[in-house]
């Protein structure tokens, strides 16, 4: 028997103004998967992030974390669930990176009360995870950009939440951290959580998640395990690509040939 | 030199301050020892028996210089603290207390009120509209940039410049038809280039409570405003409710620079600079900024007071000259030193 689904959309869409980003897209995510969210540029993957978090209203249908509206609940209740790492981020200011993965704490705290000794567990491990632990004390604006996404990753692990959205975490990272990233991620879901990542590198997201799904025009064109979703036809048809899939034997996952586009 | 020397800085400020205070009662045209200051003091809280020595000692201490350092100390801390806080909102440094057209706001009501004449026969009546002022700009800026329940910073930010322009033109239009008098032109000259003289208890009275609120509203939401700085998103993310905390803190800074300005006239750089200044040393977080910004600008403002009524005895400086002839060398020295390392 299937779990409870820790964050799902119904029926949901969004639009800004006239033009609809998100058509009735369902997509649930249950503790111990680790889902991989594809589709070309533009086709709604950071809207249906944003939407899952609560910080759109919906047009229609609905978000529930844990079985309840998001709608009715507040950014505070929100925060203890589910943590969302977006692509846009300010760092002008001079925060350490140790206070910036600190703040990842601020929904248990509340508005005063300071670190207990859980508080600096979840943070020592959250930089111990993404390998920041030797940059903690240097303030942010200094780090390189694949240092500050590590940062930024480190900050929504010391959340604890139990969902984690990413958007395109390994958007500024070099290869090795990509795939330290992933594992963690899997890690993650294999602990028991349920994240759900925005990934452009096909291969990898084959490779890493549970499942995919491909967000196509603001529709739900795919979902189920990478063998399904990743065809040569689902390519051709959502990301307008000639492409060969095979299973590399090394890894045992697919891989994907990008040929020609169509 | 440390980023991160929060608690020796706080410590500093509130020495600065408490010594400001003290030498703010002090010195004057008589001069008052301490054990007189501290017997007339005593003696006003019902602590001690009639302290001896002349009588208008007291009336000096307790009804000129005591209001005055209070309401330097309150005017300075509040418009360091709006500084802090609107630059941390805007994630922009050039942020101040005024960026949303408040002071300017507030300069309209308080040169109306001179104008009508209404300052001469109400003191209440310069504060009062000139925090009416601010208020009026503050929702009618808010309301411009809102719509459909979202307020980009970025239209907030040129709304605030519009409507401070517009402000600026009424005040100088307000000013250009009461030229023909002599003595009103004067009044709003004077009251332009700002100052504490006016200080009275009415006005400690009703500075106190406006600027003591807004700015525990401002420092209720440090944290907030901590994650604010990463990007809505992300503040969004560990639980901050962004249009909420904007609300409340463009309110609270609205109603503080507001009184600030309305009592004290118009004050540069404090808001602007010294938040800074201090962020240099105590680093961006909010729970050490925000009371470094309080003190240290209470401390800055009672002191440059201080200078005002000492430079050129018995004539006074205008405190806005001080300020700025002050704070802005002293800003740029620290700015060519640290060109090099960046600011933020």
């Amino acid at each position: 028997m299937v779990s409870e689904p820790i964050l799902e959309a119904r029926g949901l869409s969004f639009a800004y103004d006239a033009a609809e980003v998100l058509r009735e897209v369902s997509l649930a995510l249950r503790p111990g998967e680790f889902v991989g969210l594809i589709g070309p540029n533009g086709s709604g993957k950071s809207t249906l992030l944003r939407a899952l978090l609560g910080l759109l209203p919906a047009k229609r249908g609905e978000a529930r974390l844990k079985g309840r509206k998001l709608a009715d609940l507040s950014r505070l209740e929100i925060a203890r669930t589910a943590a969302l790492l977006p692509q846009e981020t300010a760092a002008g200011f001079a925060f350490s990176a140790l206070e910036v993965v600190a703040m990842g704490r601020n929904p248990h705290l509340g508005r005063f009360r300071p670190e207990g000794a859980h508080d600096r567990e979840a943070i020592q491990w959250a930089l111990k995870a993404t390998g920041t632990e030797a940059f903690a004390a240097r303030p942010v604006t200094e780090l390189s950009g694949g240092e500050r996404q590590r940062v930024l990753i480190a900050r929504a692990l010391a959340q604890e939440a139990e969902a984690l959205l990413l958007d395109e975490p390994t958007a500024s990272l070099d290869v090795a951290h990509q795939l330290e990233l992933l594992k963690l991620a899997r890690k993650l879901a294999a602990d028991g959580r349920a994240v759900l990542a925005a990934l452009h590198d096909l291969g990898l997201a084959a490779r890493f998640c549970t499942r995919l799904a491909i967000l196509s025009e603001g529709r739900i064109a795919a979902d189920g395990p990478p063998e399904a979703v990743l065809t040569e036809a689902n390519l051709a048809a959502h990301f307008r690509i000639k492409a060969r899939v095979r299973r590399e034997a090394e890894t045992g996952a697919l891989s994907v040939l990008p040929l020609e586009p169509e | 030199m440390s980023r991160r020397a929060g608690a020796p800085v706080l410590l500093a400020c509130l020495l600065a301050l408490a010594g400001g205070m003290l030498f703010g009662l002090r010195y004057g045209i008589v001069d008052l020892p301490a054990g007189r200051i501290v017997g007339i003091l005593a003696h006003a809280l019902g602590l001690a028996g009639e302290p001896g020595g002349e009588s208008w000692h007291a009336a000096v201490l307790l009804d000129v210089r005591l209001p005055r350092v209070l309401l330097g100390a309150l005017v300075g801390g509040g418009l360091a603290l709006c500084g802090a806080a609107m630059q941390g909102l805007f994630r922009n440094p050039l942020a101040s207390p005024g960026v949303l057209g408040v002071s300017t706001g507030a300069a309209v009501g308080a040169v109306l009120a001179l104008y009508l004449g209404l300052a001469a026969q109400s003191i209440w009546a310069l504060p009062l509209l000139g925090t009416l002022g601010a208020a009026v700009t503050a929702f009618v800026v808010y309301g411009v940039a809102t719509r459909r329940g979202q307020t980009p910073l970025g239209t907030l930010l040129l709304a605030g410049i519009a409507f401070g322009s517009l402000n600026g033109a009424i005040t100088a239009f307000i000013l250009s038809i009461s030229l023909a008098d002599y003595r009103i032109a004067g009044q709003i000259m004077y009251w332009t280039l700002g100052g504490l003289d006016r200080a009275t208890w009415d006005y400690v009275k009703l500075a106190a409570p406006a600027i003591l609120l807004g700015s525990a509203a401002i420092v209720y939401h440090a944290r907030d405003l901590d994650a604010l700085l990463l990007g809505e998103t992300q503040a969004a993310s560990v639980g901050v409710d962004v249009p909420r905390v904007r609300r409340r803190v463009i309110l609270a800074t609205a109603l503080v620079t507001g009184v600030a300005v309305s009592v004290a006239g118009a004050i540069g750089f404090v808001g602007l600079v010294i938040p800074h200044i201090l962020r240099f040393f105590v680093g961006p977080a909010h729970r050490w900024l925000f009371p470094a910004s309080l003190l240290g600008g209470a401390a800055f403002l009672v002191l440059a007071d201080l200078f005002a009524r000492w430079a050129i005895a018995p004539e006074e400086l205008r405190l806005g000259v001080v300020t700025a002839a002050v704070g802005a060398p002293f800003f740029i020295f620290l700015l060519l030193r640290r060109r090099k390392e960046g600011w933020w």
